[in-house]
């Protein structure tokens, strides 16, 4: 099997608790933490984009005097609302 | 054996120490690792230049300042070697914890200094937990760069503020402040192999030695 799989967790010990108690002990990640961060009223999310598509919305953008996010928010607003197509079918 | 040398306070002349103890060791022809889990990385560089200027016996020495890395290998390494040094930084980190679960004995060295004898209470509240965790670990306070003089004070003193520390140990010998031994270490040379020698200084390694094995 070329394939390995990943090394499944270990329990943790108590001597593994000790160690990474640390104060160079790296904290990990809350799982239950959101991925966002609260910015006013709104949230403030990461995207990642492709150059091109950005291009598009920026040109957009200027076209409506509109901004970035505000183009995004609409396009998916929009797309929410009206539903969307994978390859001409509609999916949502 | 694996010993470590450590302390949560810097400057107490932990790497110094455990040059001087691993090369000692593997002059009596033990099969010695010498580890560094300090990030400055001393004690490796100090092995690196003994093995540029081609001194013998050569030491094995790794460093692994990430606790989890130093506990694996040392778990899957140990029963290669006769005496595993470990070199544990100034600070609490996660080697020094790491060494804590590992080690058979645990060797403060400490100055007759103030500082050093409060930072005591630091390192005997890592001692206490690293028990909690596991079974039959030795702390042995052992009083280096002492002061000169039979009868000084002040290291008559630091070796009393030990007993109220009862997680340690203390070490009756002890290790002057000699140049000698910063000297040896910093030509990655333990005392005992200076030219020419400071016979006052050899002893008192040996003497530790004789001690601690």
């Amino acid at each position: 099997m070329a394939i390995t799989k990943p090394k499944p967790k270990q329990e943790k010990t108590k001597a593994d608790d000790f160690i990474s108690g640390a104060p160079d002990g790296a904290a990990e990640a809350d799982p239950r933490k959101p991925k966002y961060v609260k910015k006013g009223k709104k949230l403030q999310i990461t995207l990642t984009i492709a150059q091109p598509l950005l291009e598009r919305v920026d040109e957009l953008a200027a076209k409506l005097g509109q901004s970035r996010a505000a183009v995004i928010n609409l396009a998916v607003y929009q797309g929410l609302e009206s539903g969307l197509n994978i390859n001409g079918d509609p999916v949502a | 054996m694996i010993i470590t040398v450590g302390n949560t306070k810097g400057g107490v002349g932990k790497t110094t120490l455990a040059v001087n103890l691993a090369i000692a060791r593997a002059m009596e022809g033990r099969e010695v690792w010498l580890i560094d889990g300090d990030r400055q990385g001393t004690a490796q560089t100090a092995i690196s230049m003994r093995a540029d200027a081609g001194h013998l016996p050569g030491i094995a020495c790794a460093s692994y300042p990430d606790g989890q890395t130093l506990r694996a290998q040392v778990q899957h390494q140990a029963s290669k070697f006769d005496d595993i040094i470990i070199d544990a930084g100034g600070r609490d980190s996660t080697a020094l914890r790491a060494a804590l679960v590992l080690t058979d004995v645990l060797l403060v060295p400490f100055q007759p200094r103030s500082y050093d004898v409060w930072a005591l209470n630091d390192i005997a509240a890592l001692v206490d937990e690293a028990r909690s965790v596991r079974d039959g670990l030795r702390a042995i306070a052992v009083l280096n760069c002492a002061d000169p003089g039979e009868h000084s004070t002040d290291n008559i003193d630091a070796a009393a503020a030990v007993a109220d520390v009862p997680q340690f140990e203390y070490m009756t010998t002890s290790l002057r402040r000699r140049k000698a031994f910063a000297n040896a270490a910093g030509q990655g040379l333990s005392v005992l192999e200076l030219k020419p020698q400071d016979t006052k200084a050899s002893d008192e390694l040996k003497q530790l030695i004789k001690a601690l094995f």
